[in-house]
C-alpha cells in the first residue's frame, strides 16, 4: 500500500539543508570588490581540494555560463536565484549527483546546500555537517561566541541553517485548507512557500516548509521541528486524500485520470498546464490508480521547466517547440511512445 | 482605546506575536502598526527597516555610525537589511541586539561551534551549564546531587586548566 511507504514519498518530494557561512576577514559579498570576490572563490576551491571526494565536484563560474544554463541550474534547485543575480562575482561547486552544491559569493560567502530525495532531512543535515566540517578545517569562519555564525542578513545569524522539505499537498489545496496550514506553520516559527521559494506561487500544489528562526536553536532542534511538522502535514494530507476518495471516488479518479490521459497523449503542453496536470498525475500514482514511478515524475518537474528544455535542445527554440518537447517528456514518462 | 505606541490615535489594529511559545499582544493605531512593519512581511528589507524604526530613539542616534572595517553606514544597513562584514557585528552590536531579539526571540547561539573557535569554548559552555545545574540542586536542597555535580564541575575545570597549559606550551 502506498500509505505504508517508509520514505513517505507519496507526500514528501525532497529534503534540503542550507548553511550560510562567511570568512572571518573579508567583506561580505554586499561590500566586496572583484579582488575579494576572486579571493573568496579561491579559498572555496582550495578548501574543496582538501576533500576526499573533490573529484566529484565541478566548479562553475557563473560569468562563464550562458544565461539559459544559469537558469537551468536554478530550475534544478542546484543554485539560487540570488546567485545568478550576482553572476559577475558568483561561482558554484556542484557535486556530480547534485546532492551537494556550494554557492560562493551569494548573499554570504558560502552557502552549503544538500538536497536529498524524499523524506531524508536528517541525512541531508548529516551530509551538510560533513561538508561544513571539512571546510571549517581549511578556512576561518566568521563566528561569535554569543551570536554564532555571522551572516550578511541578521535573519540567518546563529546556526545559519535553513532546513526545508518539499511537500505535495493536492488534497489539502483542493479542500481549501492551505490558509489554515499557513497559519499553523507560522505559529511554530516556520514558513511555507511555493516551488521556487520566496515569492513564487505554489504551482502544482507543491510547498516548501522551512524554519525562520536560526538563532538560539540547535541544528538538531531545527531539523526535529521541521521533521515533526512534515510528519503532521503528511498525515493530514493523507487523511484529506482518503476523505476525497470517500466523498466521490469516481469523481476524483475521473479528474486525475483525465490528466494522466493528457500526459500520455498530448502533443503540446505549456508550463502552466504542465504543473496542474503533473499534480493530478502524481496524486493518481501515489493513490495507486496508475503505476508510474514517483521518482520519474519528480525528476520531470525540473526537467520540464523552460530553461532545462532549451538546454536539452541545445539551441534556441520557440515557445511552441518547447511545449512540444515538454509533451514528448510527459509521454515518455506516462509510457506511451510515438 | 488609545494606541499603546503613540498614545494619541485610536488603536484599530491588534497584533498578536507568538515567539518561543510566548504570546504578546499590542494594540496600535494604523500608523504605528505600519511603522513597526507589521504589514510588510513580504520584504525582509522593509521588515527590518520597520523593526528598526519601530524601536526607541537609539536607531536614530545610530544613523551616523559606520563600521570601522568595511565602512558600511548603519543607515545603509537599515535600508537593505544586509551587513558588510563580520566586524559590523562588533561595531553595531548595541543596535543589532534588539533587531536579532525581535527576529529570533533569543540572543544566545546554541548550535555548532567551529573547531577553530575551540575546545575552550565548548568546555566553557559545559562548565557554565554544570554550574547552573549545581546551583539549581542547591536551591532545591538536593545536596547529594549538588555534591556529585560539584565533583563533575571540578573535573571539567581541571580539563580547562590542562587545555590552557597546552595552548601556552604551543605558543
Amino acid at each position: 500500500m502506498a500509505n505504508q511507504n517508509p520514505h513517505q514519498n507519496d507526500v514528501v518530494l525532497s529534503s534540503r539543508i542550507r548553511l550560510a557561512r562567511n570568512y572571518q576577514d573579508i567583506p561580505f559579498p554586499t561590500m566586496m570588490n572583484d579582488v575579494w570576490a576572486a579571493e573568496s572563490v579561491r579559498r572555496a576551491t582550495d578548501a574543496m581540494a582538501s576533500m576526499d571526494d573533490a573529484d566529484a565536484y565541478r566548479l562553475l563560474r557563473l560569468s562563464d555560463e550562458a544565461p539559459v544554463d544559469r537558469q537551468a541550474l536554478v530550475e534544478r534547485h542546484l543554485v539560487s536565484r540570488d546567485l545568478i543575480r550576482r553572476a559577475d562575482i558568483a561561482a558554484a561547486l556542484i557535486r556530480q549527483d547534485g546532492r551537494v552544491s556550494i554557492m560562493v559569493n551569494e548573499e554570504d560567502h558560502l552557502r552549503i546546500q544538500t538536497l536529498m530525495p524524499g523524506d531524508q532531512l536528517e541525512t541531508a543535515a548529516a551530509l551538510a555537517r560533513s561538508v561544513d566540517d571539512r571546510f571549517e578545517r581549511a578556512v576561518q569562519y566568521a563566528f561569535d561566541e554569543q551570536l554564532g555564525y555571522l551572516t550578511t542578513c541578521p535573519t540567518n545569524t546563529g546556526s545559519g541553517m535553513r532546513a526545508s522539505v518539499m511537500l505535495h499537498l493536492p488534497a489539502l489545496t483542493m479542500a481549501g485548507q492551505m490558509g489554515a496550514v499557513n497559519q499553523g506553520v507560522a505559529k511554530l516559527g516556520l514558513t511555507i512557500r511555493g516551488l521556487y521559494g520566496e515569492g513564487s506561487e505554489a504551482q502544482g500544489s507543491l510547498y516548501q516548509v522551512s524554519n525562520q528562526i536560526t538563532l538560539g536553536r540547535t541544528e538538531q532542534e531545527i531539523v526535529e521541528t521541521i521533521g515533526a511538522v512534515c510528519k503532521q502535514l503528511t498525515d493530514l494530507e493523507r487523511r484529506h486524500r482518503d476523505a476525497l476518495k470517500e466523498r466521490d471516488a469516481a469523481g476524483l479518479e475521473d479528474q486525475l485520470m483525465r490528466s494522466v490521459g493528457i500526459f500520455a497523449y498530448a502533443r503540446r503542453i505549456d508550463s502552466k498546464e504542465f504543473m496542474q496536470r503533473w499534480s493530478d498525475v502524481r496524486l493518481a500514482s501515489a493513490l495507486g490508480l496508475v503505476d508510474l514511478p514517483l521518482e520519474e515524475l519528480d525528476a520531470l518537474i525540473y526537467e520540464a521547466q523552460p530553461a532545462c528544455i532549451i538546454q536539452k535542445a541545445g539551441k534556441e527554440i520557440t515557445g511552441q517547440q518547447r511545449d512540444q518537447a515538454r509533451a514528448e517528456m510527459t509521454r515518455a514518462v506516462a509510457g506511451v511512445r510515438g | 482605546m488609545l494606541c499603546e505606541q503613540c498614545n494619541q490615535n485610536q488603536a484599530t489594529i491588534h497584533i498578536t506575536k507568538v515567539v518561543n511559545g510566548q504570546k504578546s499582544q499590542m494594540k496600535l493605531c494604523a500608523e504605528c502598526a505600519k511603522e513597526c512593519g507589521a504589514f510588510d512581511l513580504g520584504e525582509i528589507s522593509g521588515l527590518l527597516a520597520g523593526l528598526l524604526d519601530g524601536g526607541s530613539g537609539r536607531a536614530q542616534a545610530a544613523s551616523g555610525l559606520r563600521c570601522s572595517r568595511c565602512g558600511l553606514a548603519y543607515g545603509q544597513f537599515k535600508q537593505t537589511g544586509m551587513l558588510g562584514c563580520a566586524h559590523c557585528y562588533v561595531d553595531f552590536r548595541k543596535q543589532l541586539q534588539p533587531v536579532l531579539q525581535r527576529i529570533h526571540g533569543r540572543l544566545q547561539h546554541e548550535g555548532r561551534i567551529p573547531v577553530t573557535a575551540g575546545e575552550g569554548l565548548q568546555l566553557r559552555r559545559q562548565i557554565e551549564a554544570k554550574r547552573r545545574e549545581m546551583q539549581a540542586a542547591i536551591d532545591q536542597e538536593e545536596f547529594e546531587r549538588a555534591a556529585k555535580l560539584r565533583d563533575e564541575l571540578r573535573e571539567l575545570q581541571s580539563t580547562q586548566e590542562a587545555v590552557k597549559e597546552a595552548v601556552k606550551g604551543d605558543n
